[in-house]
């Protein structure tokens, strides 16, 4: 269809170059060049005579000036009519078809001819039918924007957003399912999860809160529990944080998918980079004390290393900064700090949590 | 499918444009006039197919199709309607195919205005067009494609650079391009005419009207930025010698001295070849401006990509078409014929003083501003040129031609007499004389330019009006008389007339604020006053704000000249989404005397804002100044002498008029 559109375009542009040529009939014998020079002489003489008559010419000048001029309109007398070439149809057809010989690779080289147009409002439109998961979400958003009590609307969004790992707008949107539905103590978790997945796994004093009201509805619940506990250690109350996770263990079936994450985040009560992979986690719940600790250094001196070879992941940076704190490598911390820093120093959002993170690990 | 069309109406261009270069000059050769016309033609084909390809490229920014992956970088759906217009042209691509959108809009209006123009000069013009937008075609097609796809398509886009959102620079680059592409009709006949061998009469008919437009256009897309410059920036500056101002300025000096050899060529036939020339120089300077802006050699307030390809694609279309066109000049020129004579002390004698100071001047900048550039490519080292330089080279060259404005126009074609002229002019210099005493006696502390620079904006005003005084024989004949005969003038003299008695307007509103300006920066908490130029400006507090796509805060300004309140004033920081990208809206309070100028800056700690107020003294008359001259130019344009028709068959059959 559109190859058809680009032929006839084509086609048109050639058809009007060429066509008067083939038409053409042989024509009267055109005017000679000098005379577009007498006329513009005329002209000028007729020009000189409205000087002299508003006297920016002096009489004298004005004389010499048109013999000048004179001298130029008779130079320019009639020239004999030159012979017209024969007609060139052949000639210019052939010039003609430089123009898809030059069109046609350039377009075959740069062009997209399958792709339609995506105008945004037609893509809203369509989206329930396309399954267009990206325009579904901003018609969400833009019924939202003008409906923000209506719960549904977070409902469907929330976990859009989670899977696409937008966790502070995950936040926002839990944060309006809360707001606008009865007390619910898996809803209170979910938000209070997705305000620590939004803080690089951080639990804040106000996620805490959230967590304590859903344990306070619901004293089980075990995404709560997790999150209390490992606020109870984040904030320092060591004794208290492993009473609650042997609690929590205490009644954790053995096959629970969340068993593997408890275990490790108990194993590490002392000295953990947070968020190193699970599997490692696992192999260090089962060796000793010195073991585990070596295995940490080389894991976190890993990460340094591939930091320094590509600097761009700041949530690498975030989980060096905070191993080397909580390894008590202070220095360490504020080398990785610095260089991070200089690193973002474009980008605010990523100097604000890097800030936090300095102040929380009381890095200066 | 709109989008693809447009891209395929581009690269369509680019294969007319070929055609239109090599066809015509062939077959102006051969004298083959039915092969001449198809030039023509392709000229309006051209025109036609790059209107289609922007008209597509716009449809995809008025429906944000972010397919497209010019408008996801440079547009967002909630923009406002006007920004999503301009954001068009708001970017590298988008500029680039306005530019060469303009440049076929020239070409086009020579296939079908050019009916007074010798079909070979026509079609050689054509084809030079026809070259200039093969150049620029292939480089938007193959460094700068507006057109390029993304598959799947984002959702939303990056949005336009918040600085850029702003009326003024909406259609700020419009009109430098209409500017800058308008002197490429000057360069086409130029270089048509060293091929032909031969500078036809028509030929100046063409190039004053076709190079005054350009003028005009440059000119008051020179006065906006400047404009926006001033107001948006929020630095209380007016110019500051930025490489990208320099870029317009240089071809805006050498269009002026174009526009003036110009009327010689035209109503004398002499400076035919300086002319040529001229006319090569001034796009050439074009040519540099696109290059210096566009190859992102400069870094400067103007946000706009960097891209060494690019560059180096710009570059070797400016070694072409300058080198080429220079070289041309040295082989055919000599072998031009030399027009008329004239003495040193006459019209002609003065333009030809008016275009070397010009040319000396224009020089001058161009040092200023490439200096730095070559110096950092040689060795590295960076050094900034700033006004001092400027103030010291180009102040001394500009002011004897500014002295001698008045004088021109009071010298009689061929042989003129000084003495005469000045003679005629004495009211207006002694006036001149005493507004510089009276300027003195305020100023007896300095500054010392002060008296000087306020007496010689009077004398280009005065010599102005003197200059229409005249001609209407004001105050001699009777005014029922002179009123007839200021509808008599051509509108050429009163545009010229215009023209320099702006210059002068002008001049008094720089002379102002380059020496009267008054600038106070002070912290002020709400409730606080300060004092700026005889005005007691109060911060009343700030309110939070919000836009279409943007959130900030708005500060208060009570402005009081003693007990009487003068104005309120807002002061705005906003901060754009979705770059986050803060910018700064000055409160400004305008009077023909001058502009309270107040910013608000940053929170201090306690609570108050660091506030700069300025006092800009007669500064509107800057671009008052700017505009009339803008309005002369129109004048001058509408000229009944360049609707001169065809000659007619029968008249290539009269008889010559006998001396």
């Amino acid at each position: 269809m559109i190859w058809i559109v680009f032929a006839l375009m084509t086609a048109a542009v050639i058809a009007v170059l060429v066509l008067p040529v083939v038409r053409a009939r042989p024509q009267a014998p055109d005017l000679d060049r000098n005379a577009f020079d007498r006329a513009v002489f005329r002209d000028q003489l007729a020009e000189l005579e409205r000087d002299v008559e508003r006297g920016t010419i002096g009489a004298a000048e004005a004389d010499a000036a048109r013999n000048e001029i004179s001298r130029r309109l008779i130079a320019a007398s009639a020239m004999p009519a030159k012979s017209h070439p024969a007609r060139t149809p052949f000639l210019a057809l052939l010039a003609a078809l430089i123009i898809p010989a030059v069109a046609l690779p350039l377009y075959l080289r740069a062009g997209s001819p399958l792709l339609p147009d995506v105008p945004l409002a037609t893509r809203l439109e369509k989206a329930a039918e396309t399954g267009d998961y990206e325009a579904l979400i901003v018609k969400v958003e833009q019924h939202l924007a003008l409906n923000p009590d209506d719960v549904e609307g977070w409902k469907v969004l929330a976990p859009a957003y989670r899977r696409g790992m937008r966790w502070a707008d995950t936040a926002e949107a839990m944060r309006n399912v809360v707001r606008l539905s009865a007390p619910d103590a898996g809803i209170l978790a979910d938000y209070g999860e997705a305000m620590v997945m939004a803080n690089q796994g951080l639990v804040s004093a106000e996620a805490h809160d959230v967590f304590a009201k859903a344990l306070a509805l619901d004293a089980k619940l075990p995404k709560a529990r997790f999150f209390d506990a490992l606020a109870l250690k984040q904030e320092g109350k060591a004794a208290e944080a492993k009473a609650a996770f042997d609690a929590f263990l205490a009644e954790t079936p053995s096959d629970a998918p969340w068993r593997p994450m408890l275990v490790a985040e108990m194993q590490d009560m002392s000295s953990k980079p947070p968020g190193i992979d699970e599997q490692a986690m696992k192999d260090a719940a089962s060796m000793s004390q010195e073991d585990q600790q070596a295995m940490i250094r080389s894991m976190v001196d890993g990460l340094e290393e591939k930091l320094k070879a590509d600097g761009s992941d700041l949530d690498g940076w975030l989980r060096l900064i905070r191993a080397r704190g909580v390894l008590g490598e202070g220095g360490k911390a504020k080398l990785a700090y610095d260089t991070a820093k200089t690193r973002f120093k474009d980008n605010p959002q990523a100097i604000a949590a890097l800030d936090g993170l300095a102040k929380e690990m009381n890095i200066q | 499918m709109i989008a693809e069309i447009g891209h395929f109406a581009l690269i369509l261009a680019t294969g007319v444009a070929l055609y239109q270069f090599l066809v015509p000059l062939y077959a102006a050769q051969r004298g083959d006039r039915a092969l001449m016309r198809t030039g023509l033609t392709a000229s309006v084909l051209q025109l036609a197919l790059i209107a289609t390809a922007f008209a597509a490229l716009t449809h995809a920014y008025l429906v944000s199709d972010f397919s497209v992956q010019n408008v996801f970088e440079n547009s967002h759906s909630a923009k406002p309607l006007l920004y999503k217009i301009s954001g068009v042209w708001g970017n590298h691509e988008g500029s680039m195919v306005l530019w060469v959108l303009i440049l076929a809009l020239y070409g086009a209006a020579v296939a079908i205005f050019g009916e007074n123009l010798p079909l070979e000069l026509r079609s050689r013009v054509v084809a030079i067009q026809g070259s200039i937008g093969l150049a620029f075609l292939l480089f938007i097609v193959l460094t700068s494609n507006p057109f390029m796809r993304i598959e799947p398509p984002p959702i939303e886009g990056n949005g336009l650079n918040p600085i850029l959102q702003d009326p003024a620079l909406a259609f700020h680059p419009p009109f430098l391009y209409a500017g800058y592409v308008g002197l490429s009709i000057a360069f086409a006949f130029a270089v048509a005419a060293l091929i032909d061998g031969r500078v036809d009469a028509a030929w100046a008919r063409w190039v004053r009207p076709w190079t005054l437009a350009a003028w005009v256009f440059l000119t008051i897309g020179i006065a906006m930025g400047s404009w926006w410059a001033y107001y948006e920036l929020g630095w209380g500056g007016w110019w500051f010698w930025d490489p990208v101002e320099n870029a317009s300025f240089m071809p805006w000096l050498v269009a002026t001295a174009l526009i003036h050899s110009a009327i010689v060529v035209e109503k004398r036939n002499a400076l035919k070849i300086w002319t040529v020339l001229l006319s090569i120089l001034a796009f050439s300077l074009s040519l540099m401006g696109t290059f210096l802006v566009r190859s992102g050699v400069l870094t400067s307030v103007h946000a706009f990509a960097v891209d060494p390809e690019r560059g180096l694609f710009i570059l070797i279309i400016l070694c072409i078409f300058i080198g080429g066109s220079l070289a041309l000049f040295a082989w055919r020129a000599p072998m031009m014929k030399a027009g008329g004579l004239f003495a040193p002390v006459s019209r002609e004698g003065s333009l030809v003083m008016n275009n070397l100071l010009l040319c000396v001047a224009c020089l001058a900048v161009f040092v200023g501003t490439l200096y730095p550039l070559a110096l950092e490519t040689l060795s590295g080292e960076k050094i900034s040129v700033g006004p001092p330089y400027f103030n010291l080279t180009f102040g001394p060259i500009i002011l004897p031609l500014l002295l001698l404005v008045p004088i021109g126009p009071f010298l009689a074609w061929k042989r003129g007499d000084a003495a005469t002229a000045l003679r005629r002019l004495w009211i207006s210099l002694a006036v001149a004389v005493a507004v510089g005493l009276v300027v003195l006696a305020l100023n007896i502390r300095g500054p010392w330019l002060a008296p000087f620079g306020m007496a010689l904006a009077a004398w280009l005003v005065l010599g102005a009006l003197t200059d229409l005084a005249s001609r209407i024989a004001l105050f001699k004949a009777p005014l029922a008389t002179s009123w007839h005969r200021i509808i008599g003038l051509p509108r050429s003299a009163i545009g010229g007339i215009l023209a320099h008695g702006g210059l002068g307007v002008m001049i008094a509103g720089i002379i102002a604020i380059s020496l009267w300006k008054i600038e106070v920066i002070v912290a002020l908490k709400p409730g606080e006053a300060a004092d700026v130029g005889g005005y007691s400006i109060t911060f009343i507090g700030e309110t939070p704000l919000t836009g279409p796509n943007f959130t900030g805060r708005a500060g208060r300004f009570l402005v009081k000249e003693g007990d009487r309140e003068v104005a309120t004033l807002v002061s705005e920081k906003r901060e754009f989404q979705p770059s986050g990208m803060p910018t700064t809206e000055v409160g400004l309070h305008q009077t023909l005397a001058g502009d309270i100028y107040v910013v608000m800056g940053d929170a201090t700690n306690d609570g108050g804002r660091a506030i700069r107020m300025y006092f800009n003294p007669l500064v509107n008359f800057i671009w008052l100044g700017t505009f009339i001259m803008f309005l002369g130019g129109l004048l001058s344009l509408s000229d009944r002498r360049y609707r001169v028709g065809a000659p007619k068959r029968h008249v290539a059959a009269q008889a010559v008029p006998a001396e």
